[in-house]
């Protein structure tokens, strides 16, 4: 399996790098939004392991102008604290999943192998990121379809939060991990079909609060 | 779960299926020294104290008197407070004694008016002394009463009473018309102002003035035996009932002030207790684990001197600054509390959060407990992550703190283990949260804590 990583850190890129090289075949890395667009369209790799915070408008753009052309390519996003408006915009934008520069490096093979499988990977941080935007949109002015979150998905994403694993909410709520994965990524679902003038509200109140 | 640190509730049980909370104070042992101060305070009425994680039994009933429930308490207070400034039963009891012995000395003045005007009398002299000592009386003793309250009811006063009563008493005779009456309610109002004095001036004034009255009957003054004889028992029986009146309004002035006096003593006692127990708490969580960490970590002598360092830093602005140093609320401070314990323990501590709550001793509760639940995860689990989720929702702010560790037995944690008893269930019940410790042996812990901030 192809991976492209794209960081401005160099060291983060050489060290993931390395970790990834014996799984996958880590076919280019860019420092850039410019670069990295180019590139990925170049080598078509499976999975773009992508930082949110880069120079020339952020991972979002990346996601958004490589979709544009090959929608196929899946995207994990990946930063060390960023804000979360800027974490859901690249979720929002495409990405399959988010996870932490903390993450271990079984952790982080593990999540791209699933990205890769068309599952949504939610690190606890974006668990909370998404509970909070949704928690933000005004009730009435919902699509209830895209808008909101049932019951059930908002249960599994307290559980990532909280830090259980896909098979651990599986064992607390009695339900398949596959079922745990359908509710996980019908939340992606609705993340990026969701409204976008509200998800905007949000991040912008995010950002004056901040 | 806990006990020994656990709050509990003193209540003072008063008449009527009414309670007063008396104050809520830490511990067992807080408690029943609280329930001591009030029964010693006031006999008789019945304290209880509550507390939601004592074991029924561990703290013990006792009877305490407090006379009157405290609405009436407070009722009589503020007619007391219209009589007396200050809400001083004495100064009420002068102001009524000298108001009575005005009323007396008029009423007295009026008769022998009456007398000398009617011109029945032999030797009027003794008319216009009578008159003339009453009106001077009743002038001087207001006069008196304006400087010095006291003087009502002083020693010099009361004599100058009873020898006036009794000058009345005789005066007709001496007048020349013994048939006449001069002194009306004079003399028993004399024998209710001494019985505000003392015990010794009532029975004073009664002896001295029943005595008069025998003595009219000796030189043939009085009408009869009868007459003679119900005056005797008018100044020895009204003796006899102002004194009782007055001992029972004093007695239960007493207690009420007793009763006050041990509510505001328990209060004092349950803050300082309350306090006790936040210090302890405080130095048990830094302190006391800085203290430990430099005896793992004795070797290295740059991490020890460090730890000292970080360690003075902290207790000086808790001791100077007061309080903690979380930053503006609930998130930022889970953050900064995250931070300092990856790099104190050498763990990821992964904080999460939904939602925020301003800063508040309710939220500064919250952020200690869940600091003392990391610092456990850290220590205890053996494992190198703790996952942390706080989620403000609905007017509540829930913290989970959970490992994958090797977790324990929550129904076999001896009660010395101060951290998860007074650190985290004590600080939350304080602020009327709850606490959920969900752990099973070989997987992991999680702590739920949940306040209304």
């Amino acid at each position: 399996m192809k991976v492209f990583v794209v960081d401005d850190h160099d060291l983060f890129r050489a060290g993931v790098r390395a970790e990834l090289a014996d799984t996958f075949e880590v076919v280019g890395e860019a420092s850039d939004t410019d670069a990295a667009i180019e590139l990925i369209r170049e080598r078509e790799p499976d999975v773009v392991l992508l930082d949110v915070h880069l120079p020339g408008g952020g991972g979002r753009i990346v996601v958004e102008e490589v979709r544009k052309t090959h929608p196929d390519i899946v995207f994990l996003a990946i930063s060390a604290s960023d804000a979360p408006e800027d974490v859901v915009s690249v979720v929002h934008a495409g990405a399959r999943g988010y996870v932490t520069k903390t993450i271990a490096t079984a952790e982080l093979i593990d999540a791209i192998a699933r990205v890769a499988e068309g599952d949504a990977v939610f690190s606890p941080r974006l668990a909370g990121f998404v509970l909070d935007a949704f928690s933000a949109i005004p009730v009435g002015e919902v699509d209830p379809e895209l808008d909101s979150l049932s019951a059930r998905e908002r249960e599994v994403l307290q559980y990532i939060a909280r830090g259980y694993t896909y098979r651990e909410i599986a064992e607390e709520l009695y339900i398949s991990v596959k079922t745990v994965e359908s509710h996980v990524s019908a939340v992606l679902r609705k993340l990026q079909l969701s409204n976008r003038h509200e998800l905007t509200r949000w991040a912008h109140q995010r950002r004056l609060v901040d | 779960m806990v006990s020994a640190g656990a709050v509990v509730e003193v209540v003072v049980e008063v008449g009527g299926g009414g309670e007063v909370v008396v104050g809520s104070v830490v511990g067992v042992h807080a408690a029943t020294t609280s329930a001591e101060a009030a029964t010693r305070r006031s006999p008789g009425r019945r304290i209880r104290c509550t507390g939601g994680s004592v074991p029924p039994g561990s703290v013990g009933s006792t009877e305490v008197l407090i006379p009157q429930d405290p609405n009436t308490l407070h009722r009589r207070a503020s007619i007391l407070d219209r009589l007396a400034d200050g809400d001083d039963l004495e100064v009420a009891f002068r102001r009524i004694a000298l108001g009575a012995r005005l009323v007396g000395l008029g009423w007295m003045t009026v008769l022998v008016v009456l007398a000398l005007a009617s011109g029945t009398l032999v030797r009027p002299v003794h008319g216009w002394i009578l008159g003339g000592a009453a009106v001077a009386w009743g002038l001087a003793s207001l006069a008196g009463a304006r400087r010095r309250l006291d003087v009502v009811t002083a020693r010099g006063s009361v004599t100058v009473d009873i020898v006036l009563a009794g000058y009345a008493l005789f005066a007709p005779r001496l007048a020349g018309a013994p048939d006449q009456l001069f002194y009306g309610g004079y003399p028993l109002i004399v024998v209710a102002v001494a019985a505000v004095r003392s015990r010794k001036a009532v029975t004073a004034a009664a002896a001295v003035l029943s005595g008069l009255s025998l003595a009219r009957l000796a030189v043939g003054d009085v009408a009869g035996v009868v007459e003679a004889a119900s005056q005797v028992i008018t100044y020895t029986v009204g003796a006899a009932i102002f004194w009782w009146v007055l001992e029972v309004l004093r007695r239960s002035e007493g207690e009420r002030r007793a009763a006050l006096e041990a509510v505001a003593d328990a209060r004092a006692r349950a803050a300082r207790a309350e306090e006790r127990a936040e210090v302890a708490t405080h130095l048990h969580d830094s302190v006391l684990q800085t203290l430990a960490l430099i005896q793992r970590r004795a070797a290295d002598a740059e991490e020890v001197a460090a730890l000292a360092r970080s360690q003075e830093r902290e207790l000086r602005r808790w001791l100077f600054e007061g309080g903690s140093a979380s930053g503006d609320g609930l998130a930022e401070g889970l953050r900064a509390i995250g931070a300092e314990i990856e790099d104190r323990h050498r763990v990821r501590v992964e904080v999460v959060t939904v939602g925020d709550a301003p800063f508040s001793p309710t939220v500064a509760a919250l952020l200690a407990a869940t600091r003392e639940a990391i610092v456990n995860a850290a220590r205890h689990s053996g494992e190198q992550e703790v996952a942390v989720f706080a989620e403000v929702a609905e007017g509540r702010a829930t913290v989970y703190v959970r490992d994958r560790g090797r977790g324990f037995d929550p129904a076999s944690v001896p009660a010395d283990r101060r951290g998860l008893a007074e650190s985290i269930v004590g600080r939350i019940e304080r602020v009327g949260g709850r606490v959920e410790v969900i752990s099973t042996p070989g997987r992991g812990t999680e702590v739920r804590l949940e306040v209304s901030p």
